[in-house]
């Protein structure tokens, strides 16, 4: 009634007779509800399936990744110090060049005289050889 | 069959002394109807309404729990389905680019292999009408003109006051009136 009222104002649409413009198949609504509780019990399935899987997932990751993280880490074996015999054996030791390695040793100290090449040169040019060799 | 009121209804479907699923197959035979017309209006198309109408169900039956029966069940479940419907048309024009006339246009095309074997031409041009309103105001006038929802109820499920609703009632039967007769 009160609609009536409302439209009262608007008679094109007060002369119109009032029904639903659209068709629907044929058991439509039959069939819809017979097809929903199917509807209704498949999303709490697929959500139990998910939740399954992400727990597997889960524990995978927790057992899996310990033993990659385990399996990629370096070995820390001490390292053995070579012995002399070990050194003669390998023959590396007759590879070097000895004129390398006085550079190197040369060059360690930036060409700056020692203090002990200092004390060697003085004796050496001032000890006399003859009272050296009486003291000895 | 014995029709239940919607209270009767809450009951059986929180109770465990009933089967659930029961209670909600009456439901759903209740209602599927009236939500069918009403996603039907907004969509036009009866796949996409069949989609949406399943979504809604599915929805109301995964959310009943959290029903707190501040409004009625069917005002709750009235606004389910309209979320539903606004939801789809937007991702419709999102997912295409389209802007708001496009929507429209679309809808237009979709209408006349839709429209029943009764429609008439003047209902043809009422339905034109009626999609060529803004989305709010053809909600509005297809609750109230085809629903004959209070304008009280209608504010639940719109979540507007009773005066806006009115007043958006007004002047899409304005709109419509002028279309129907050419003035």
């Amino acid at each position: 009634m009160e609609q009536e009222n409302e439209l009262s104002g608007f008679p094109g649409l007060e002369t119109l007779k009032k029904q639903e413009p659209y068709k629907v198949p044929e058991g439509y609504f039959n069939s819809f509800s017979e097809r929903l509780p199917d509807l209704l019990v498949k999303p709490v399935r697929n959500q139990l399936r998910i939740r399954k899987v992400v727990l597997v997932s889960c524990g995978l990751t927790v057992i899996i990744a310990p033993a990659i993280l385990l399996f990629q880490k370096p070995e820390s074996k001490p390292l053995i110090e070579p012995s002399y015999t070990d050194l003669i054996e390998s023959g590396y030791v007759f590879e070097l060049d000895e004129a390398l390695l006085s550079d190197e040793y040369s060059t360690m100290f930036h060409g700056a005289p020692r203090e002990n090449d200092m004390i060697e040169d003085y004796l050496i040019e001032n000890t006399d050889e003859t009272s050296l060799k009486s003291q000895l | 069959m014995t029709q239940f009121s919607d209270q009767e209804l809450l009951e059986q479907l929180r109770s465990r002394d009933h089967n659930p699923h029961y209670a909600f197959n009456l439901l759903v035979k209740k209602y599927q109807q009236r939500l069918y017309a009403h996603i039907r209006r907004m969509v036009i198309e009866h796949d996409d309404t069949n989609d949406l109408l399943q979504n809604t169900f599915i929805k109301i039956w995964e959310h009943l729990g959290e029903f707190r029966e501040e409004s009625q069940l069917y005002t709750w479940m009235y606004r389910i389905a309209t979320n539903e419907c606004l939801g789809f048309l937007r991702q419709k024009k999102k997912r295409f680019f389209l802007p708001i006339g496009d929507v429209e246009g679309e809808l237009l095309q979709r209408l006349e292999k839709n429209l029943s074997p009764d429609a008439g031409k003047i209902e043809k041009k009422l339905q034109e009408a009626i999609i060529r309103l803004p989305e709010k105001q053809r909600i509005v006038f297809n609750l109230r003109y085809y629903d004959e929802m209070p304008y009280e109820t209608m504010s639940q499920v719109l979540n507007t006051s009773a005066g806006a609703l009115k007043a958006s009632y007004h002047h899409a039967a304005r709109k419509i009136e002028k279309y129907l007769t050419g003035n």
